[in-house]
């Protein structure tokens, strides 16, 4: 399975991300995307035994398929689980593989359970040789289950860092090089994490392993007691936008995608005027 | 440092449950002190919280609006945080804080999560016929609830009770009897109705 294309494509396509809610302002951007970014655990409900994803729903998204291409995006598979990933989230992405035309799959390189309880957040994995082989099992899980690429995804790190034994970025190759996986760089994560962390993008970035890098996130937040905080909510920064386009532009990117992400609640507070709008200075900005 | 264990302790570290010096290990300990300590494990908390009540306030909504009226509001939303969370699924958090609700010592709070988490046991499809005791007239409790108000809704008066039953074989799934307490025996007096704007 060929995770990275062998040629890199010049100005990369541009999805927005769906996670629930009223669909109407998908639609409404359709002109302006080239992919969709599905969220399983967003559109799902719990059901009397397990979540399920309802009919309309994938009817919905098999209609959207008809227009531009659709990626997946978990929240809630908690591949860095110590005693186990969801069941219900991979009963979530069996729907939609059974469905949908997916290009890939991608889902957070962190977890949001222990012991089968939903901490309420998502906390990333200690950069340990332990975690390393972890997550490399699960990805050749993943591979054996779905013939479909599958990406990882950076995530912010708001509590104190336990010791480690690699850095961010030789961590993240080791990843790729073992497991054979591709990389998803969330772009104001990064920045998060400079911000808040003092982590250093430039050093991060002339080290990691960016052929792997398939696919960008741009998102903005809030600030909040000095602390950045990594919610979909707001237009994005010019400062989003211009690492986006240093990433996209470096001579061993292949980034294919760049995606805006927004969370449900924020659609209805932004509108779908200003998500448009965004859509197109987005990719205005990675084609100047 | 095993990863199992660094888990299970940032678990505790965000319920506010971590003892310090309470790990074997000296570097998870060490490590595990000085996280539930910092102040990016009280923002993180503090996150939590407010996805909570976010989340708590849009799926068992009359329930929160009591709680504001009523008082507790902040105390329930701790409350379902350290109980264990099964899933991230708004169905599943309605049910654990109604369940918790459900227990407030205020009877308003009580049987405003009860009803809630009936209804919408019902609306689901269940066939079990629930049965909830109010002090006062429910309908007006309700309605002064939706209607923004602030202050606490009921008006009890002694020796009267209100029993509801909801099930789906009931007209619009709901029926209210005003009942009198006679020698701990409940006695219906008559059926009521919601008010026209109800």
């Amino acid at each position: 399975m060929q995770l990275v294309p062998e040629t890199p494509v010049p100005v990369p396509a541009i999805a927005l991300t769906y996670d629930g809610g009223d669909p109407g302002y998908v639609e409404l951007a359709l002109p302006f995307i080239d992919f969709i970014e599905v969220t399983p655990d967003g559109i799902a409900v719990a059901g009397e035994t397990f979540p399920f994803i309802p009919e309309e729903t994938l009817c919905a998204l098999e209609e959207f398929a008809k227009h531009v291409r659709i990626v997946v995006h978990g929240v809630g598979l908690s591949i860095g689980s110590a005693d186990g990933w969801s069941e219900d989230y991979l009963r979530l992405l069996d729907q939609l593989v059974g469905r949908i035309p997916l290009a890939w799959h991608s889902e957070h390189l962190g977890y949001v359970n222990v012991d089968g309880e939903h901490l309420g957040t998502m906390l990333p994995l200690p950069r340990t040789e332990e975690a390393l082989e972890l997550i490399c099992e699960r990805v050749e899980l993943l591979k054996v289950r779905y013939d479909l690429p599958f990406l990882l995804e950076n995530i912010v790190r708001l509590l104190p860092e336990p010791p480690c034994e690699y850095s961010d970025a030789t961590f993240l190759n080791a990843i790729v090089e073992r497991s054979g996986c591709g990389l998803l760089l969330d772009v104001y994560n990064l920045e998060c994490d400079a911000h808040n962390n003092g982590f250093a993008i430039e050093p991060f970035l002339n080290e990691l392993r960016l052929d792997y890098v398939r696919e960008l996130h741009v998102a903005c937040g809030v600030e909040h007691e000095g602390v950045l905080m990594d919610v979909h909510s707001r237009p994005l920064r010019e400062s989003t936008l211009a690492l986006s386009r240093d990433i996209v532009r470096r001579p061993q990117s292949k980034v294919s995608v760049v995606t805006y992400e927004l969370l449900a609640e924020a659609v209805p507070v932004l509108g779908a005027e200003v998500i448009c709008h965004e859509l197109c200075r987005l990719r205005s900005s990675l084609a100047s | 440092m095993r990863l199992r264990e660094l888990q299970l302790g940032l678990r505790q570290v965000l319920r506010h449950q971590h003892a310090l010096n309470a790990v074997n290990d000296p570097v998870l300990s060490e490590y595990l002190d000085a996280a539930s300590t910092s102040s990016r494990a009280t923002l993180v908390r503090q996150i939590i919280a407010s996805w909570r009540a976010f989340d708590v306030g849009r799926v068992c909504p009359l329930t929160s609006l009591a709680l504001r009226a009523c008082g507790g509001w902040e105390e329930a939303i701790a409350a379902s945080l350290g109980e264990p969370t099964p899933s991230r699924f708004l169905e599943r958090i309605g049910e654990q804080f109604l369940g918790i609700a459900a227990r407030n010592a205020d009877p308003v709070v009580a049987s405003i999560a009860q009803f809630e988490r009936a209804y919408a046991a019902v609306r689901r499809g269940s066939h079990e016929r629930f049965v909830v005791y109010w002090d006062s007239d429910p309908f007006l409790i309700i309605e002064e609830l939706l209607g923004g108000s602030a202050r606490r809704p009921s008006t009890p008066v002694p020796g009267i009770t209100y029993r509801m039953t909801i099930s789906g074989d009931i007209p619009n799934m709901i029926s209210v009897d005003e009942c009198r307490i006679e020698d701990e025996n409940i006695l219906i007096n008559r059926s009521i109705a919601p008010s026209p704007s109800g």
